[in-house]
C-alpha cells in the first residue's frame, strides 16, 4: 500500500510540474493582465483617450466595467460600445526590445459585428525625453501589427503576433523606431452599432528569435 | 217533468258544486300561502333577509294570493252546464241509470218520434229522492282543512319559542317595505358617514355605534369599485352599553361601499363613498411682455408645461382655468398678493402683474365646497444685470516708462444694451470722493449695442510724469432710470524712472531665480532621500515616504508661486514646459511616493519607486532648464526698459515729423502743442542718456560688456547731438517754419533709428553665438548617430548570425545573442544620451518653429490568398456613381475639422473601377472651403499589395471633380471617389489609380495627383510610376516632401511634387493665378501681412518674447489667403480676418507689454487655472523643434 501511495505521489507531482513548467517558462509581460491590481482593476490599461481630443473617443473610459465573473471567465473587462462610437482598449504599455517578436493571447467575447485586435508599436512623441514608462499621451503610434478580427457571442481564444517573422525594409524602417508596444482591441464605430465586448486572461510573451528583414521587399 | 224545470234544477246543483270546489281550493291555497310565509319567516330569523330578499318573498306570496283569488273567481263565476252537472249527478247517483242524461239528450235533440216523446213523458226515477249533499267531496275538504289547521298552528306555535322575533319576521316578510329590523342580541345603532362624498386622495373615517352582547365581534366590510371586497375585524363588544368602532381609509382614490356588521345583528345595507376630484387648475396661460427697452418680443407660455422666462419689469398676464367653480383666485409669491378677477363663469380667472423680483408665482384658490388648491409656477427672472466688464490689459499694475502710452484693452457686454463707457482717471489724492477725470467717452444714442471691445490708448508719458497713473473703466447699461453700472478695479500705471523700473524688474527676476534655486535644491534632496529609501525599501517606514511626498508638495507650491507671479513671464520660453510639468509629473509624483507603503507586491513596489524616482529626476532636469531659462530671460530683458524709452521717443518723433509734413504740404500754421512736444522730446533724450548711464553703472559688476555697450550708447547720443537737433527743430517750429524744422527732425529720427539698430545687433550677436553652439551640438549628435548606425548594422549582422547558427551550435548561438544584447544595450544608452545632449539647449530661443508635424505609421498586412490576380480576387467590378449635386453646396461650407475613426489597410488590392458622373463646371463653386489643418499629420503606409498589372489598370477609377472640405475618415484605407481638402489621406498599401485628382494631400505614394501638398515634410512612397508631367490649376505650395528611393515624382505642380529631392519642379498654373500676388491685390496684402506677422513672430522669439498670438494671427491670415485663393464665401474670409485681427491685437498687447517692461504688481497675481487646458502643443516650441530635429537626424542616419 505504501508503494502504491508513493507511486501515486510521484505521478501527481510529475503532472503538476508538467503543468506548471510552461507557465513558469513564459513570464507574462503584461502588467495587471488579470485586472487584479488592488489599486484599480484597470491600472495601467489604456482606456482614457480624452487627452486625444477626438470626439469619437471621448469618455471611452466611462464605458468600461469590471466583472468578477462572466460566462465562465473570471476577472473580465467589459466594454460597452455605444452606436457610432469607437470603443477601444489597450493593454498597459510594454517596452519593446528591438527586433524581438511577441505573442499575445487572450479570450474575447463580442456580441457585436466585429472586434479588431492588433499590436501597436510606439515611439516617444516629439518633445518627450526618454525616461521610465511614459503615458499614452506621450507616445506616437508608428507601427501596427497584423490585425485579427473576431466576432460572435461566445468566448474565443485570440492570438496576435508582432511583428511578422519576415518584414520588409519599409517595415523595418518603422520598426526600428518602436520603443514601446501595446495590444489594442477596438470596435470600428464607423461600421457597427451598439453592443459590448469582453476580454479576459490576457497574456503577452516574448517569442524566441528575432524578425528578419527581407531585402527584396517593396519599398 | 219538463226539461226546462230539470235544467233549472241542474244549474242550481252545478252552482252548489262550484261553491264546494271553491271552498276546497281556498282552504288548500291558504294552507300553501301560510306554509310559505312561515318558511320565509323562519328563514328570516335564521338568515335575516335583506330588503331584496324580503321583497322577493313578499312577491312570491302576493303571486300565490293572486293565483288563489283568480282560481276562486274562476270557479265561482263558471256557468255550470246541465249536461256536465247531469254527468256528475249520474256518477254520484248510479240509481238514476242514465235516465237523467238520456232525458237531457232527447229533450235537446228535438225529435218527435214516439219513443222520444214517451221517454220524455216519463219521470226520472229517484230524482226527487236525491240528496245532492252527497256530491260534496268531504274527504278532500277535510284534508285541506287539516292542512290549513296545521298551517295556522304553525303560525302560532313558534311564538312561544322565539318570542317577538316570529311576528317581526312574519311582519318583515308580509311588509318588505317596513324598516323593522330583525330581532337580535346585538344592534348597530348608527353608522357614519353613511353614504358620503369624499375628496379624492383624502382620508375617509367610517365609524359605528353598537350595543349588544359581550363577545360579539364587529366587522367592517369594504367593497372598492376597482378591487375585491375585504372585511376588517374591528374588535369585540365588551357589553358595556353603547360602544364605538371606527376605521380610517387613507388616501382614498376610488369609490367604494362599506357596511358594519356586529354579532348577530342584522347586516345593514351597504353605504357608498363616492369621490370628488380635488380642486385643480386645468390650464394656466401666461403672457410675458418685457419692458420695451429690452427689445424682447412678448411671449405666451403654457405655464404648466414650459419654463417661463420673465425679464425683470415685465408685465405678466395670467389666465387660470379651474376644474370646478371657485370663490376666488389669489396670486402671490412675487410681492403683495393680487386677487384675480372672474372671467366668464366661476371657473376662469385672469389678472396682470408687474414682476420685478421673486422666482415663482403662488396661485391659491378655494372651491365652493371649501376645497383649496394651490400651485407654484416657477419662473426664471432674467435680471437686467450690470454690464460685464473684462479688462484684458493690464491685468496687474504696469510700469509705464517715458515714451510709453497707457493702454487699456477691455471688453464690455450687457444683456440688454450699453449706454455709455468712460475711461476715467482717478485722482491720486487722499480724498476718495474727489471726482474722476473723464479721459474718453463711448456713447450710444440710438443703437442697441450689447457687446463692445476696444483698445484705448492714452497720451504718451513724459519724463517729468511721476507717481502713479490710476485709471478705471466705467460702463453703464441702457436701463431707464437708475442705470446699472460696472466699474473696473483700479488700473495702475506706475510712472517709475527707468533706472528704478529696471531695478525692480531685476529684483523680481532674482526672486524667481532664488525660488527656482530653492526648489532645485529641494528636489535634489528629495531624489537623494528617495534613493536612500529605495535602498531600504523593505524596512522603510511609511512616514518617510509621506515626508518625501510632502516635500514634493512644497516644491509644487513654490513652482506655482513662480508661475503666478507676473504670469510666469520670468520663466521665459519654458513657461509652457513648466506648466505641463506642474500639471502632470509634479502632481503625479506625490501620490506615487506616498502610495509606496500601500503597495503589497514587492515587484510592484520596486516599480512604483522607480517610476516616482524617474518623475523626480525629470522634474529636476526640467527645473534646471527653467532656471537656465529664467537667467536667460533676465539677461535678454536687461535692456528692454531702455529700448522701451527709445521706442517711445521714436514714436513721438515720428508723429512730430508727420505733423510737420502736414503743415508743409497744406500750408497751415504749426500748432503750439507740436512745438512743445518737440521741445520736451529733447528732454526725453537727455533722460534716456541718463538712464543708459545709470543702467551701465548698475550692471557694471555683473555684465561689463553690456555696461560698456550702454555707455557707448549714451556717448553716441551725446555725440550725435540728437537733443540738439530736436531743439533746433523746436526753434524752427516755434517760428512757424516747418520746412526748416523738417531736416532737423529727420536727422534726429535717423540717429535714433541707428541707436535702435545697435540694440538689435547686440541681441542678435548673442543669439548667433547660441545658435552656433546649438549647431555644434547637433553635429555631435549626428556623429553619435552615425556611430549608432554602425552599431545597428553590427546588430543586424549579429541577429542574422544568431539565426544562421540557431540549429547548429547552441553555445555559439548563446554567445552571439549575448553580443547582440550588448550591442543593443549600448545603442539604447547612446540613443538616450543624444536627446539628453540636445535637451541642454531647451532654453534656447529658436526663431522658426513652423515645421509641420508629419509622421507615418507602418501597418503589417497579410494579403488575402489569391487576391493578386483575377482567379483569386475575382474580376474587376465596375461601379457607376451619379452626379452628386448635393456636394456643390457643401463644398462652400467648412464645418471645422472632423474627428476620425481608426483606419487600417486592406488585405485585397483595388478591384473596383469607379466612374463618377462629373459635376458641370457651371455648377461648381469657384473654390472649396478649407478647414484648418490638423496640428499633426499621421500617414499610414504598408507594403504594396501585389496585383496583376492588367487588373490594376482595369480597376483605375475615372476622373472626378466632386469635392468636400472634409470627410469623417475611418475604416479601410482606399482611394475614394471624392476629393477632400483636409489632407487626411493615407499612403496605404495600394497603387494610386491613374487619374487626375486634386484637393489637399498628405504625403502619399507617387501618382497623378495635382493638388496641394499640405505636408511640410515627409516621404513619398513608391506607387504608380506610370505618371505624366502636368500643369496644375492651382499651384499653391509644394512642401518639403522627398522621394523615397525608387519613387518617381516628376513635375506635377503641387501635390506629389518632391521639391528639392524630387525629379523636377512643378509647372505654373493656368493663365490666371488664383493666388495672384500682384501689388495692390487683396491677396497680396494678405500675403504681406502674413509674411510680416511671421517675421515679427520670429523676431520676437529671437528676443525671448513669447507671443503665440502673433503666430496664431499668421495662421489665420494664411487661412484667409487660402480662402481668397479658393474663392471661398466672403463670410468665411471675413471670419478668418476677424480672427487674425483679434490675435494681432492680443499680440500687440503682449509685445507692447514686454517692451514696456511691465513688472509684477504689488498685489496682483495671475492664477494658473489655465493649466488644465494646456495641451501638449503648449510645450515650448523650441524644445519640441529640437527634439523633432533629433528624430529627423535619427531617421536620416539609421
Amino acid at each position: 500500500m505504501k508503494h502504491v501511495n508513493r507511486i501515486l505521489g510521484l505521478v501527481l507531482g510529475g503532472l503538476v510540474v508538467m503543468a506548471v513548467a510552461p507557465v513558469m517558462a513564459e513570464s507574462n509581460l503584461c502588467f495587471n493582465s488579470s485586472f487584479s491590481s488592488t489599486n484599480d482593476p484597470f491600472e495601467g490599461w489604456g482606456l482614457d483617450y480624452d487627452w486625444s481630443g477626438n470626439s469619437k473617443q471621448m469618455g471611452n473610459h466611462k464605458n468600461v466595467s469590471f466583472l468578477s465573473e462572466f460566462k465562465g471567465r473570471s476577472n473580465v473587462l467589459k466594454m460597452a460600445i455605444p452606436a457610432g462610437y469607437e470603443s477601444k482598449v489597450e493593454t498597459p504599455i510594454m517596452e519593446y526590445e528591438p527586433g524581438a517578436r511577441y505573442k499575445c493571447t487572450f479570450d474575447l467575447y463580442a456580441d457585436i459585428g466585429n472586434v479588431r485586435v492588433l499590436f501597436l508599436g510606439y515611439a516617444l512623441a516629439p518633445g518627450v525625453p526618454p525616461g521610465d514608462l511614459p503615458k499614452f499621451s506621450d507616445l506616437r503610434r508608428i507601427y501596427k501589427g497584423d490585425a485579427q478580427d473576431a466576432s460572435g457571442a461566445s468566448w474565443k481564444s485570440m492570438t496576435v503576433i508582432f511583428p511578422k517573422e519576415e518584414i520588409s525594409e519599409l517595415a523595418y524602417k518603422h520598426l526600428k523606431k518602436v520603443r514601446y508596444m501595446t495590444v489594442m482591441m477596438f470596435v470600428p464605430g464607423a461600421t457597427f452599432g451598439a453592443g459590448t465586448f469582453c476580454i479576459s486572461t490576457v497574456k503577452v510573451v516574448k517569442l524566441p528569435g528575432k524578425c528578419k528583414v527581407l531585402k527584396s521587399a517593396s519599398k | 217533468m219538463a226539461p226546462v224545470t230539470l235544467i233549472g234544477q241542474l244549474v242550481k246543483v252545478g252552482r252548489m258544486l262550484n261553491r264546494w270546489s271553491a271552498e276546497v281550493r281556498f282552504t288548500v291555497g291558504m294552507s300553501v300561502i301560510l306554509f310559505i310565509l312561515e318558511s320565509m319567516a323562519a328563514t328570516d330569523i335564521m338568515l335575516p333577509f335583506q330588503r331584496g330578499g324580503r321583497v322577493v318573498a313578499w312577491g312570491l306570496l302576493v303571486i300565490l294570493v293572486g293565483v288563489l283569488v283568480e282560481r276562486l273567481f274562476r270557479v265561482l263565476s263558471r256557468r255550470p252546464s246541465p249536461e256536465l252537472v247531469a254527468v256528475s249527478v249520474e256518477q254520484t247517483f248510479p240509481q238514476l241509470d242514465n235516465h237523467l242524461i238520456n232525458f237531457l239528450l232527447f229533450s235537446a235533440s228535438g225529435r218527435k218520434d214516439s219513443f222520444t216523446t214517451a221517454y220524455l213523458n216519463m219521470d226520472i226515477p229517484h230524482w226527487n229522492e236525491l240528496d245532492f249533499r252527497a256530491m260534496k267531496n268531504l274527504r278532500t275538504l277535510r284534508r285541506a282543512q287539516i292542512a290549513l289547521g296545521v298551517a295556522i298552528a304553525l303560525t302560532l306555535i313558534p311564538y312561544p319559542l322565539v318570542g317577538q322575533a316570529w311576528p317581526v319576521a312574519m311582519g318583515r316578510i308580509i311588509n318588505p317595505f317596513s324598516n323593522v329590523a330583525p330581532v337580535s342580541l346585538t344592534h348597530i345603532l348608527s353608522t357614519t358617514p353613511g353614504n358620503a362624498t369624499a375628496l379624492q386622495g383624502g382620508n375617509v373615517s367610517a365609524s359605528c355605534q353598537v350595543k349588544g352582547k359581550a363577545g360579539h365581534e364587529v366587522w367592517l366590510d369594504v367593497r372598492p369599485a376597482d378591487g375585491t371586497a375585504k372585511t376588517y375585524n374591528l374588535g369585540a363588544l365588551k357589553g358595556h352599553g353603547v360602544e364605538g368602532f371606527s376605521n380610517t381609509f387613507f388616501k382614498v382614490t376610488t369609490a367604494m361601499q362599506y357596511r358594519f356588521r356586529a354579532g348577530d345583528s342584522f347586516s345593514p345595507d351597504w353605504y357608498a363613498i363616492t369621490l370628488r376630484p380635488p380642486l385643480a387648475f386645468t390650464a394656466i396661460s401666461v403672457k410675458v411682455v418685457p419692458p420695451s427697452y429690452m427689445l424682447i418680443p412678448p411671449r405666451q407660455y403654457d405655464a404648466q408645461a414650459a419654463a417661463i422666462d420673465v425679464p425683470v419689469g415685465s408685465v405678466v398676464s395670467l389666465e387660470v382655468k379651474c376644474n370646478a367653480p371657485v370663490n376666488g383666485v389669489v396670486l402671490s409669491g412675487f410681492g403683495p398678493p393680487v386677487a384675480l378677477s372672474r372671467k366668464g363663469d366661476d371657473k376662469v380667472w385672469e389678472g396682470s402683474v408687474i414682476v420685478t423680483n421673486g422666482s415663482g408665482f403662488v396661485l391659491s384658490a378655494t372651491a365652493a365646497n371649501g376645497d383649496p388648491a394651490e400651485t407654484t409656477l416657477g419662473y426664471n427672472l432674467m435680471p437686467d444685470r450690470s454690464p460685464t466688464l473684462t479688462i484684458k490689459y493690464p491685468k496687474q499694475s504696469v510700469v509705464l516708462l517715458p515714451g510709453g502710452a497707457p493702454s487699456i484693452d477691455f471688453a464690455v457686454s450687457d444683456d440688454f444694451g450699453l449706454d455709455e463707457i468712460t475711461i476715467e482717471q482717478v485722482l491720486d489724492t487722499e480724498d476718495k470722493t474727489a471726482p474722476a477725470t473723464v479721459l474718453k467717452t463711448y456713447k450710444w444714442v440710438t443703437s442697441k449695442t450689447r457687446e463692445y471691445t476696444a483698445l484705448w490708448k492714452g497720451d504718451i508719458r513724459k519724463t517729468s510724469d511721476t507717481g502713479n497713473l490710476t485709471l478705471r473703466v466705467v460702463a453703464k447699461d441702457n436701463r431707464p432710470g437708475v442705470k446699472n453700472v460696472a466699474l473696473s478695479s483700479s488700473l495702475v500705471f506706475t510712472l517709475d524712472e527707468a533706472s528704478v523700473a529696471a531695478k525692480k524688474m531685476e529684483e523680481a527676476a532674482k526672486k524667481t531665480l532664488d525660488d527656482l534655486n530653492r526648489v532645485i535644491e529641494l528636489q535634489r534632496e528629495n531624489i537623494a532621500q528617495t534613493k536612500q529609501l529605495q535602498g531600504i525599501l523593505n524596512t522603510s517606514a511609511p512616514d518617510q515616504w509621506m515626508e518625501a511626498g510632502a516635500r514634493q508638495e512644497t516644491i509644487r507650491g513654490i513652482v506655482k508661486q513662480v508661475m503666478e507671479k507676473g504670469g510666469g513671464r520670468s520663466l521665459g520660453n519654458l513657461l509652457g514646459m513648466v506648466r505641463k510639468l506642474y500639471a502632470s509629473e509634479m502632481a503625479e509624483v506625490i501620490p506615487a511616493l506616498q502610495g509606496v507603503p500601500g503597495v503589497k507586491e514587492a515587484a510592484q513596489k520596486v516599480k512604483q519607486v522607480g517610476r516616482a524616482l524617474s518623475m523626480e529626476e525629470k522634474i529636476l532636469r526640467q527645473l534646471t532648464f527653467a532656471e537656465e531659462a529664467a537667467k536667460q530671460a533676465l539677461y535678454d530683458s536687461k535692456n528692454n526698459s531702455l529700448v522701451g524709452i527709445l521706442d517711445g521717443i521714436m514714436g513721438q518723433q515720428d508723429k512730430i515729423i508727420k505733423a510737420t509734413g502736414l503743415c508743409m504740404t497744406q500750408g497751415i500754421a504749426v500748432a503750439a502743442s507740436v512745438t512743445a512736444d518737440q521741445d520736451s522730446l529733447g528732454s526725453e533724450v537727455s533722460a534716456f542718456i541718463k538712464a543708459c548711464l545709470a543702467a551701465a553703472e548698475a550692471g557694471q559688476g555683473e555684465d561689463k560688456d553690456n555696461a560698456a555697450f550702454l555707455v557707448s550708447i549714451a556717448q553716441g547720443c551725446e555725440k550725435e547731438k540728437i537733443g540738439g537737433d530736436m531743439l533746433l527743430a523746436a526753434e524752427q517750429l516755434e517760428k512757424n517754419v516747418p520746412v526748416a524744422a523738417m531736416p532737423h527732425e529727420q536727422n534726429a529720427y535717423a540717429k535714433l533709428l541707428a541707436i535702435r539698430k545697435k540694440f538689435d545687433e547686440a541681441t542678435a550677436q548673442v543669439d548667433k553665438e547660441k545658435e552656433s553652439e546649438m549647431v555644434e551640438a547637433l553635429k555631435e549628435a549626428s556623429a553619435k548617430l552615425a556611430k549608432l548606425k554602425d552599431m545597428e548594422e553590427k546588430l543586424k549582422d549579429a541577429m542574422d548570425k544568431v539565426e544562421e547558427n540557431k540549429d547548429k551550435n547552441s553555445k555559439k548561438t548563446d554567445k552571439l545573442e549575448e553580443e547582440a544584447d550588448e550591442i543593443q544595450k549600448n545603442i539604447k544608452e547612446a540613443l538616450q544620451q543624444v536627446p539628453k545632449d540636445l535637451d541642454i539647449f531647451a532654453h534656447l530661443n529658436v526663431g522658426n518653429d513652423l515645421v509641420e508635424d508629419v509622421f507615418s505609421t507602418f501597418e503589417e498586412v497579410t494579403q488575402a490568398a489569391g487576391s493578386e490576380n483575377e482567379s483569386g480576387g475575382g474580376p474587376v467590378k465596375e461601379k457607376a456613381v451619379a452626379k452628386r449635386e448635393y456636394l456643390a453646396k457643401d463644398m462652400e461650407k467648412a464645418k471645422g475639422l472632423l474627428d476620425d475613426f481608426e483606419m487600417w489597410l486592406g488585405k485585397k488590392p483595388d478591384a473596383t473601377k469607379v466612374t463618377v458622373e462629373a459635376a458641370d463646371k457651371k455648377e461648381m463653386p469657384e473654390g472649396v472651403a478649407l478647414t484648418p489643418l490638423q496640428t499633426e499629420m499621421n500617414d499610414i503606409i504598408g507594403d504594396l499589395l501585389k496585383q496583376d498589372k492588367e487588373e490594376a489598370k482595369k480597376a483605375d477609377d475615372g476622373a472626378i471633380n466632386a469635392a468636400v472640405p472634409d470627410l469623417e475618415m475611418g475604416g479601410e484605407v482606399m482611394e475614394g471617389d471624392t476629393t477632400t481638402f483636409s489632407a487626411k489621406g493615407k499612403s496605404g498599401n495600394k497603387e494610386p489609380d491613374h487619374k487626375e485628382q486634386d484637393g489637399r494631400s498628405n504625403v502619399g505614394r507617387q501618382g497623378m495627383a495635382n493638388g496641394e501638398s499640405a505636408a511640410a515634410s515627409g516621404t513619398i512612397g513608391k506607387g504608380d510610376d506610370n505618371i505624366e508631367a502636368r500643369r496644375t490649376q492651382d499651384p499653391t505650395q509644394s512642401g518639403q516632401v522627398t522621394a523615397d528611393g525608387e519613387a518617381d515624382t516628376k513635375a506635377t505642380g503641387g501635390g506629389k511634387l518632391g521639391s528639392g529631392k524630387g525629379d523636377g519642379w512643378g509647372d505654373g498654373g493656368g493663365t490666371t493665378r488664383m493666388d495672384s500676388a500682384e501689388k495692390g491685390s487683396g491677396a497680396q496684402s494678405l500675403a504681406m501681412m502674413t509674411k510680416r506677422a511671421d517675421t515679427t513672430y520670429a523676431q520676437a522669439s529671437m528676443k525671448g518674447m513669447r507671443s503665440d498670438s502673433l503666430k496664431n494671427a499668421a495662421h489665420h491670415l494664411r487661412q484667409a489667403e487660402d480662402a481668397v485663393s479658393k474663392g471661398a464665401p466672403i463670410g468665411e474670409i471675413a471670419e478668418w480676418k476677424r480672427k487674425a485681427m483679434a490675435e494681432l491685437k492680443k499680440a500687440k498687447i503682449e509685445l507692447g507689454e514686454r517692451s514696456a517692461a511691465s513688472l509684477d504688481g504689488r498685489n496682483s497675481t495671475s492664477m494658473v487655472n489655465d493649466i488644465v487646458e494646456a495641451s501638449p502643443d503648449e510645450a515650448p516650441a523650441k524644445y519640441r523643434g529640437l527634439v523633432s530635429e533629433y528624430y529627423k537626424k535619427l531617421n536620416e542616419s539609421l
